[in-house]
């Protein structure tokens, strides 16, 4: 079976040294090296994309957007962040831009008031199991803007340092942390659970 | 040797999520850490920030063949080249013919709105291909929309307890289309597993899909 719960793939996905020589290889229109890359970074991607979108559909879409980028732009990245940043910050443009596509034509993305959710989410905060938070941890995720919760997914599911994100946000660092500052404000809010006892 | 700067309240604060996950320099991790003993707020905030990060990093992850997005990467990839020679030789004409370009624009557009209000089950007896669509061996499609308060979560957990796995979707209305593995594709086993979905309260509808994959 393709599609199963796996454990996260973790923060450093891979090696810079070897995703530069693969980078080299790319400029030179090696498809193989494309392949090794897009096997390298199909997972990271397809989640970071999912988190901000919230559809496996434009995931994968924007996961192959990202590589063709990639293919028509290799020649131009200039080492001044690592390949994965790069790479991470192409992702990042994509997924908010698929995001706007689809907004304009749908508006199933929630926008219900924070308070309201809390409200009616049927995992109440006095419920301790695990599933349910992780459950409540999700859907209070899906109510953060998407520039909230791609801090909150590239600080910590990827490991990501401030300057990092700060570049594959294309903003200040002090803009990355005030986006943090009001994610942790808004999940605070929406997980009144957190720090009442072990996730 | 003089004491190091205090670091004010605020910006300690600001840096916890990045002590917890290990990337401030060693000058920054000591200041919030020396900060943090004597700070009661940063203390408990910390705790909170180390359980955050903690159930993010334990968020499963919808995994999809990279294969099957790879063989359309290539498709891709090598219809590149000829689009773009049809548009070299489109150049020359295109100014004597503009303003049928626009009509015809506007043409597509309409289309292209009216086919989207269309749901999905205009796929009709033809092979409905996606990235995650594997060629060869039979399979099953069926239908599912999910509960609203479903998290994808529950939709992967579902799905793995059947052997499925989501092709397509969601449409406008939150529909998936999921290909059953082969190995449970007869109809009596999709007619239990049919069953097996609609019996569970996370599942909204769940039906045979009007399009499955040839054998």
């Amino acid at each position: 079976m393709d599609q199963e719960l796996k454990r996260p793939v973790r923060a450093r996905f891979s090696d810079d040294s070897a995703d530069l020589a693969l980078l080299e290889r790319v400029a030179n229109g090696d498809r193989e090296a494309l392949r090794d890359l897009y096997g390298t970074y199909y997972h990271p991607l397809l989640r970071f994309i999912y988190r901000i979108t919230g559809r496996l559909d434009l995931a994968q879409e924007g996961v192959n957007d990202v590589m063709l980028v990639v293919w028509r732009s290799s020649r131009s990245f200039g080492r001044r962040s690592t390949v994965s940043t790069w790479i991470m910050g192409i992702a990042y443009r994509k997924a908010l831009k698929l995001l706007a596509a689809s907004r304009r034509w749908t508006t199933r993305m929630v926008s219900d008031p924070i308070e309201d959710l809390v409200e009616r989410s049927p995992l109440a905060a006095e419920h301790s199991h695990d599933d349910d938070l992780r459950d409540l941890l999700d859907e209070a995720l899906r109510h953060l803007s998407a520039e909230h919760r791609a801090v909150v997914e590239l600080t910590y599911f990827y490991g990501c340092s401030y300057e990092e994100i700060a570049v594959i946000a294309a903003c200040p660092v002090n803009t990355v942390k005030t986006r943090m500052f009001h994610a942790r404000a808004k999940l605070k809010t929406l997980l009144p659970a957190l720090g009442k006892g072990p996730l | 040797m003089t004491e190091p700067e205090a670091l004010s309240h605020a910006r300690a604060f600001d840096l916890l999520p990045w002590l917890v996950n290990g990337t401030l320099d060693a000058t920054e991790r000591d200041a919030v850490e020396r900060h943090v003993r004597t700070c009661i707020v940063c203390h408990r905030e910390l705790k909170e920030q180390r359980q955050l990060k903690a159930a993010v990093g334990d968020q499963p992850t919808i995994h999809v063949s990279a294969h099957l997005g790879l063989a359309e990467l290539d498709r891709r990839l090598d219809a590149k080249p000829a689009v773009g020679r049809g548009m070299r030789e489109w150049g020359g004409w295109s100014a004597a013919l503009q303003p049928f370009a626009y009509a015809t624009a506007a043409g597509i557009a309409l289309l292209a709105f009216l086919l989207w209000l269309t749901p999905l089950p205009e796929i009709g007896a033809d092979r409905y291909e996606t990235l995650a669509t594997e060629t060869g061996g039979p399979a099953k499609l069926i239908d599912v929309v999910f509960a609203q308060q479903t998290t994808a979560a529950e939709m992967a957990a579902l799905l793995a307890e059947v052997d499925g796995e989501i092709v397509a979707g969601p449409s406008a209305v939150g529909r998936y289309s999921v290909r059953i593995a082969s190995g449970r594709a007869n109809d009596a086993q999709l007619l239990k597993i049919v069953a097996r979905l609609a019996a569970d309260s996370r599942v909204r509808f769940v039906g045979r899909s009007l399009a499955e994959l040839p054998p």
